[in-house]
This record gives C-alpha cells, structure tokens and sequence, in this order.
C-alpha cells in the first residue's frame, strides 16, 4: 500500500486530471486503486461516476461519524475505487478548524484499507482538507502545468509540507516527483520546464503531460483517458507515468497504516 | 435655465427616440414635440407613469434566490432541459439541439432546397464538424441510480421499460461502458471498445429484454 497526495495550491494545474489517469494507469497495471476526493468542487467523483455532489461522502467521514466503507465506490474504471466528495466539504475546513487531532481523521479513516495504492485529490489550497490529504500520504506528487505563473507560489506548498512535517512528525512524507502538465512545445513551456528541472533536481518526472483536448472530452464522458481515447498524447503520457511513478513509489504489499509516524 | 433646456438634461427626455419606436408612443411623441412652454413635459411624464403601471414589481432577494433554486433543481431534474439551456447561452454560434438543426433556415419556412439554403446546411455542418466538443451544463447522473455503477436489471424490474431507456438516456460513454463490463454483455469487446454511447445503450436494452423475457 502506498498513498500518494495529488498536491499544489494552484488551481487549474491538473491535479484532478492528473489523480483520475494515474489511477486508471496504475489500475491497467493490475493494481487495486482507491482514489480520495477530497476536494469540495468533486470533480474527480464527477470524472469517475457521473455523479454530482453525492451524499454521503467523504464530509461525512472526516466532519460526521460515518465509516470510510460505507461510502467507497466502485467506479466506471476497473480496479478503481472511490471515496467521493461532495461541496459540503468546501465547509469542512472551518467545521473540522476547533477539532483535536484534525489533521489526522483521514489517516484514521483509511486505517487498515487494503488497495496498492491510494490516490487523493486535493483541493487548491493548504488548509485543513490538504492537510489531512498529507498527513495521510506517503508521498506528495506536484503537477505544475508549464505557464508562465505555474511557479509563483511553489514555494508555500513546499513550506507547508516542511511545516506539516516537522509538526506532525512525518518523518516519511517526501516529494516524490513534480510533474508538468499543460506541455506544449513552446519557448515558454520550454524555459519553464528548464527552471524546474534546476529547482527540483533529480525530482522532476520524465512524463510531461500534453496539452490535449482528449483529456477534457474524458472527463464529460465520466471515464479516464485510458478508456476514452488510450492513444491520444494524453493518453500515452499517462500510461507513461503510471510506469514510472509504479517505479518511484513502489505498492507495499501490507495494509494501510499511517500511524507509525503518528506516535515517532 | 429654461424647461426646455432642462429637458435635454433629463432620462425622460432621453428616454423619446425609444419611446417612438411603438405606434402608441409615436403618437405621444409627437404630441410632446407640438407642446410648447410648462406644457411639453407633460406626455412624457405620462408615459413614464404608463410604463410604471406595466413594469412589473421587482423580485425580493429571497423570492429571487427560491425562484433560482427552483430552476435549478429543475435543471438537474431534466437533462434534457438543462441541455437546451445549454445550448441557448451558448448562442446562435453553438446550435442548442438537433431539433434546432432540423428547423425551416429561409422566412418562408422552406427547409432549404434552395443554393442558399443549401450552403446554410454546409454552414452548420462544417460548424459542428470542426467543433464537436461543445461545453454543456453537467447536471450529473440522478441520485436515485444510488452509488457505484447502476444495475439496469433491477432499474428495468423498478421503472419498467420507458424508466430504464429515460435513465440510460443520462448516462454518459463511462458509466454505460462500465454496466456493459460488469454485466459481461459484450464478451469479446467490441462495442466497449468504440466510443458510441447509442449502440451501447441499444446493447443494454437489449440485453435487459432477453433476460425479462
């Protein structure tokens, strides 16, 4: 088991897109796949069931009492699961803000979950939400679309994820790779992509994602690119990062458990 | 400054050119440009309180806000409704629906046999070629379909025939091609792998009605 955050505190990067492929990417690897939607636009629960807003969800886990089972969904992706969202959860940060031990109710929920990976979709920003997503991640995967602005900013998420670390003791949460998303072969892309791969030295993945409008028709057509159209650009870049991030972050045949660090 | 002078300062007196669009301003208009000193802003003010009686009373917040709820819930009731709004905010550029295709392109209400009519059809036809992703409203499948992917047998066994066709109808390529997969109603493949949600829908039906049967 090993649970990878989809995280960056801009909006519009790829974050959803990224989450849903890599889970159908992983999930044509043979691996089991849970993906967590933790973002209160839904778009991920949208992109894999065609549902909007459905109750009960994840909100119900993290702010009321409900099981994790009890809301995990099979998806129109095989061996892809999901713990939907729902927008109630754009409340929860301020409704979870006063709680002891908020950080931590999702790494509870999904104690003892037993999938190769876990996939979770974070909203754009760096509250509450985010940071039960990272607390309950082994591994913190950025997409950074290739755009002029695309770096402003970076170093706030890369702060809270220090911060988060020291404070929560998670010794074992790392930046497992940047990912650019967005690419097109332009001077532009180009010379960012080049800043990158300076800042983020050895981090940056070899998949660049492509600006694709199969990526999109997938999400209107309630399924990830893999089934929509498997050898667009879009598609042979994701298939592309599933290998490699399968390389990267390795499935740990054992139950989810996140509390080792928890009590380090 | 003199009542003339004041009236090119005032809405009311910008307000004529509008007004003499209609017959029945048209007469006040003129009436308004015989009048002479304290009398010629008399049938303007007239008019005004006229167009007061007929406006009707503005929407409280809340009546507003009940009022958009409602339309909203209508929209994620209906699909096809929310698709035809869609396509109407979209504007002319995208056409709302295939019926809207279908409809006479001339005044006359031919259905356009004629050369113009004829480049009109190319017109569109190029049109939706080259723009086949068109954005739309998402509503989202209905939640009555409950969680994972939905079960058309008991959907049949619940809404009858004309249930299960309406609610196949919401479902878009992803989800049909998941029933398809986990009720092993296309063995070898083939229509999985195209994307055509109509044939898969047929597949589906079909698929339903032997098993009733």
């Amino acid at each position: 088991m090993a649970a990878i955050c989809i995280a960056n505190n801009k909006g519009g990067v790829g974050k959803t897109t990224t989450a849903v492929n890599l889970a159908a990417g992983l999930a044509r690897l043979n691996y089991r796949v849970l993906v967590v939607d933790v973002d209160g636009q839904a778009n991920a629960t949208y992109a894999l069931t065609g549902r909007v807003h459905p109750v009960p969800s994840l909100y119900d886990v993290l702010v009321g009492d409900r099981k994790l089972e009890s809301v995990i969904w099979q998806t129109n992706e095989e061996n892809v699961w999901l713990v939907p969202g729902d927008g109630r959860l754009q409340n929860a940060d301020v409704e979870l803000a006063a709680r002891p031990g908020r950080e931590w109710r999702l790494a509870k929920a999904l104690h003892g979950q037993n999938y190769d990976y876990i996939i979770i979709d974070t909203p754009p920003s760096l509250g509450v939400l985010t940071q039960n997503a990272l607390a309950a991640s082994h591994r913190v995967l950025i997409p950074i679309s290739l755009t002029e602005f695309s770096l402003i900013g970076m170093d706030k998420l890369e702060a809270t994820i220090e911060d988060l670390r020291d404070q929560l003791d998670l010794y074992d949460l790392e930046i497992a790779g940047v990912v650019a998303t967005f690419y097109e072969n332009t001077t532009t892309a180009n010379d960012t992509w080049g800043i990158l791969e300076k800042k983020y030295e050895g981090r940056v993945l070899e998949t660049r994602i492509p600006k694709n409008l199969d990526l999109e028709k997938a999400h209107r057509e309630n399924e990830s690119i893999l089934s929509f159209a498997p050898t667009s650009s879009g598609g042979q870049a994701y298939t592309q990062l599933a290998r490699e991030v399968k390389r990267l972050v390795p499935a740990q045949p054992r139950p989810y458990d996140r509390r080792r660090s928890q009590t380090a | 400054m003199s009542q003339r002078n004041r009236a090119h300062t005032t809405g009311a007196a910008r307000k004529q050119p509008e007004q003499a669009k209609s017959p029945k301003n048209a007469k006040n208009a003129k009436g308004a440009k015989k009048a002479t000193g304290s009398m010629d802003a008399a049938p303007v003010a007239a008019n005004d309180q006229e167009r007061e009686q007929h406006r009707p009373a503005s929407l409280s917040p809340e009546t507003l806000a009940r009022t958009l709820r409602a339309v909203a819930a209508e929209l994620e009731r209906d699909p096809e409704l929310a698709r035809r709004i869609s396509g109407a905010i979209a504007g002319p550029e995208a056409p709302p629906s295939d019926t809207a295709l279908r409809q006479p392109t001339s005044e006359h209400g031919d259905t356009g046999n004629t050369d113009e009519g004829d480049k009109d059809d190319e017109r569109v036809a190029t049109r939706q070629k080259r723009s086949t992703f068109r954005p739309r409203l998402i509503t989202g499948a209905s939640p009555d379909l409950g969680p994972g992917i939905p079960d058309p047998f008991t959907l049949q066994a619940k809404r009858g025939e004309e249930g299960l066709r309406a609610a196949l109808e919401e479902l878009r390529l992803g989800t049909l091609r998941a029933i398809v997969r986990e009720h092993h109603l296309d063995p070898e493949g083939k229509l999985t792998r195209q994307n055509d949600a109509a044939r898969l829908r047929v597949l589906i039906l079909e698929a339903v009605a032997r098993n009733h049967d």
